[in-house]
């Protein structure tokens, strides 16, 4: 993903919509979130000659194995 | 307190009708009358539509006095989640931005449901676009739980489970991408089935990959009469499945003793489960043990992971969905919506398309488990909380917790049930979720079924 700072988030943002102050916290707090759910989908990609091992996974709620 | 046709099952009131013993137009009446009652407190529905119900009501009543062939849900009244589009009927998504859109169409499934002769009574409240959470600013404020009106319904399909459990509807529908229909299934003592990717097409809705349209029942075999009438073949779906419908009603009855259901334990225990859900779920298992059900402990991998697979393709999809209205009417949105449709614009294709080939793997294992631990399905909570405003801890709900047992099987696309399994302290009712094969629904209907047959939970009614 992209935008790793907290600066590229807003400024991602207010290229797209007039966001206001007192949502920019909010914001960021959610795309914390989408950045480490995408750092894990990119870490689970494997080289070409492999195929993705769900059976090497987590195997709990925290994604802890 | 409701009265007494509206107590009765969809079933009981669809051979009611079809037997002549009560009228469609009384049916539907006694249900305006609930709605008239409960819904100034619990704004279950946003739109009720008591000409077209009735209209619809003489309809049935004049065919039966023709002697003509009823369908197999004439007379039913069903109240359809607002997020689904009905002809002629206001569809506002619970927002600002549609307010006044009436669309010129049925989505496919409602036009299934008429043809069946349900009757289309209203459309039922949600969170603004099925999306976030919600608040006293959206366009209709929060749906209140009918077992603990001072507590918020959970959703998104909340006003769906609201209503049907209230008695307001025989049925309701819901949508669910990523729990969306299961949770308020749990949450209101009802059945709720997310169908097997494509076996309900959202032909005239939005396109979403991995969200399916679910029946919101008091019964499983309401469940099985309603999810008969919706599943089929949409040519013009790309993602409709073209196999035959199997009759889920007249097969639900089945001999369960012997069949085999995995309990992901690691798993379970690792989730921040609360008393009542970790109490309801142990015994939702004994009544399966009592059913004849082999219990088999087994490691399942890869939810985490799953999870956040879907959260990212539905966060892209929604954005993908809304950037224009984003762009061009950001104050008509609300305030909380807003901020959470935003989130898949910061990410790439390349995310996206790695979020979808990890639900693709997860897909072919969970399948693989099934057939090599030789799995009728697995066990569940539905969720780990026992109160909306538990799973909408801003930290909790953000990461996805409250649907920790739910979305990996959106992504998926395996059918999931939701079942009544107990009530929390709050006097909230708690389910428990039972998933299975890809394509056989018809085996988690006939669990449901066999468990329903046993259990008292159907006979519940919320005293207001």
């Amino acid at each position: 993903m992209e935008y790793r700072t907290d600066e590229q988030v807003e400024a991602r943002a207010r290229q797209i919509v007039p966001l206001p102050n007192g949502d920019i916290d909010q914001l960021k707090e959610l795309i914390d979130g989408v950045r480490t759910a995408a750092d894990l989908m990119e870490s689970l990609i494997q080289p070409f000659d492999g195929e993705i091992d769900v059976s090497t996974m987590s195997r709990t709620v925290e994604g802890n194995r | 307190m409701s009265t007494s046709s509206s107590l009765l099952s969809l079933s009981e009131q669809v051979r009611l009708v079809q037997e002549g013993k009560i009228s469609a137009v009384a049916l539907v009446q006694t249900q305006l009358d609930e709605i008239n009652r409960l819904n100034p407190q619990l704004n279950s529905f946003i739109t009720v539509d008591a000409d077209g119900a009735l209209e619809q009501a003489r309809s049935i009543d004049k065919a039966r006095e023709n002697g003509a062939k009823l369908g197999p849900l004439a007379g039913a009244t069903i109240g359809v989640k607002d997020s689904i589009p009905t002809k002629g009927l206001r569809t506002t998504d619970n927002s600002r931005l549609l307010e006044n859109w009436i669309p010129q169409e049925d989505a496919s499934t409602v036009k299934r449901l008429r043809e069946a002769g349900a009757i289309i009574i209203g459309k039922t409240n949600l969170n603004e676009f099925g999306w976030s959470r919600p608040s006293e600013t959206d366009l209709m404020p929060p749906p209140w739980s009918p077992w603990n009106p001072n507590r918020m319904s959970v959703g998104s399909s909340s006003g769906s489970g609201a209503a049907t459990t209230a008695r307001m509807a025989a049925a309701t529908i819901g949508t669910d991408g990523g729990g969306s229909a299961r949770l308020p299934a749990g949450a209101h003592n009802l059945y709720g089935i997310k169908p097997t990717h494509g076996l309900v097409s959202r032909l005239g809705m939005d396109h979403n990959g991995h969200s399916e349209i679910s029946p919101l029942c008091r019964t499983a075999l309401d469940t099985a009469l309603m999810l008969e009438a919706m599943a089929g073949y949409e040519p013009e779906d790309d993602m409709s499945w073209p196999g035959k419908v199997p009759a889920y009603a007249t097969n639900i009855k089945a001999d369960i003793s012997g069949w085999r259901i995995g309990i992901p334990r690691t798993f379970v225990n690792s989730a921040p489960n609360e008393p009542e859900v970790v109490e309801a779920f142990e015994s939702f298992l004994r009544k399966l043990e009592s059913l004849g059900c082999e219990l088999i402990e087994f490691d399942l991998r890869g939810m985490a992971e799953a999870r956040s697979a879907n959260f990212l393709v539905l966060n892209s999809e929604a954005y993908q969905r809304h950037q224009k209205s984003l762009q061009l009417h950001w104050n008509l949105y609300g305030p909380i919506t807003r901020v959470y449709l935003l989130q898949g614009a910061f990410l790439s294709a390349n995310d996206v398309l790695n979020a979808s080939e990890v639900g693709r793997a997860f897909r072919n294992y969970f399948s693989e488990i099934l057939t090599s631990f030789n799995l009728k399905a697995i066990a569940t909570p539905t969720s780990p909380f026992a109160t909306a405003e538990r799973s909408r801890r801003p930290g909790e709900h953000s990461r996805g917790i409250n649907a920790c047992y739910t979305s990996p099987f959106n992504i998926s696309g395996h059918p999931s049930i939701s079942l009544p399994a107990g009530f929390g302290d709050a006097g909230i009712p708690v389910g428990s979720m039972l998933t299975g094969g890809l394509h056989d629904d018809l085996t988690l209907l006939q669990l449901a079924h066999a468990y329903d047959q046993t259990s008292n939970w159907n006979s519940l009614v919320p005293a207001i």
